[in-house]
């Protein structure tokens, strides 16, 4: 078995499964605000370093993935958080793509940018610990979407995405979110979601 | 994990959503793949944990199916958290609380009996 396949199974095997803690720093300051705390670097080192020196860790989580920010902050526990991670027997990984934009020529759906330059931040991120990456392409659902356009684009940015991550002696996970948005139902959702996996992979 | 819309009328229960689920993964991911770890997008921290479980528990293909949840893990630890921030032990407690419920569910062994505890 591949060193890579080895990294994917010690991730999700024996019950394990994975902590997303890779909120954007804008994402995070909404959650923080709804239950009324500030959003600041300290706060948000504080409540994931409390989650990740928690017991359950060693037998519940597999992987960690993580945001650029909290992958290169240090904890209070004299551990950098990575470490603080792996000290657990999980793996930390990243978050790599750089958000979704509008897709040009189909303005109602979204692209996932994050190619350039990725290779050499891998190569940082391997640095720091990380052993696997996520790069979450989104589709939405109505009578005309996604569209042909919207999946074929996000094929190719998970699959060049992919490769380079492999490249770089990491496991990538390919997230292809279908959004919950609309009013269709589950057959609906069934047959594009099938289309979608189908496509990318 | 296959759903209705969040604006459909539609009520399915977790035994359906997990064989369509299923078969949407078993149609449509090769063999090569490793497993799969679900999103939680749209769904209580509980719905999430009962629709793996289900699946789990009609799984009969050869993928392991996960979690990779944000939400379903952390919303009643970080709840519990802002109150005061300084209880690291309390908070510790509720996540983990919410991390063997999932563990389980990843193995279809989740109960409702087993969350209230």
């Amino acid at each position: 078995m591949s060193e890579l396949n080895k990294i994917a199974l010690k991730i999700i095997s024996n019950g394990k499964g994975i902590l997303a803690a890779d909120e954007s720093t804008g994402t995070m300051t909404k959650r923080l605000n709804s239950v009324k705390v500030e959003s600041n670097e300290q706060n948000r080192l504080l409540f994931r370093q409390t989650l990740f020196s928690s017991s359950s860790m060693k037998d519940c989580i597999g992987g960690v993935i993580l945001y650029d920010e909290t992958i290169k902050q240090n904890t209070t526990l004299k551990k950098k958080i990575p470490e603080l991670i792996s000290s657990s027997d999980t793996i930390p990984g990243i978050k790599v793509d750089t958000g979704a934009k509008v897709l040009a020529n189909s303005p109602d759906e979204k692209i996932t940018e994050g190619l350039d330059g990725l290779r050499e931040r891998l190569k940082e991120y391997y640095k720091l610990g990380a052993r696997f990456a996520k790069w979450r392409g989104v589709y939405i659902i109505s009578d005309k979407h996604p569209s042909k356009l919207s999946i074929y684009s996000n094929a190719h940015s998970l699959a060049r995405y992919a490769a380079l991550v492999q490249e770089a002696g990491m496991v990538p996970i390919i997230e292809p979110e279908v959004l919950m948005d609309g009013n269709h139902n589950s057959e609906v959702c069934f047959k594009k979601t099938s289309e979608v996996i189908k496509k990318m992979l | 994990m296959i759903l209705p819309g969040v604006n459909s009328d539609e009520k399915v229960d977790s035994s359906k959503i997990a064989e369509m689920t299923n078969k949407c993964i078993e149609d449509s991911v090769p063999s090569e793949v490793p497993g799969i770890a679900f999103l939680s997008g749209g769904q209580t921290e509980k719905e999430a944990t009962k629709n793996l479980n289900e699946i789990n528990i009609k799984n009969k293909t050869k993928f392991i199916m996960t979690y990779s949840y944000g939400r379903a893990l952390q919303q009643s630890a970080l709840k519990f958290w802002s109150k005061d921030i300084n209880n690291i032990k309390g908070t510790q407690e509720i996540f983990n609380h919410r991390a063997k419920m999932c563990s389980l569910a990843s193995k279809g062994k989740w109960t409702e009996k087993v969350d209230k505890k």
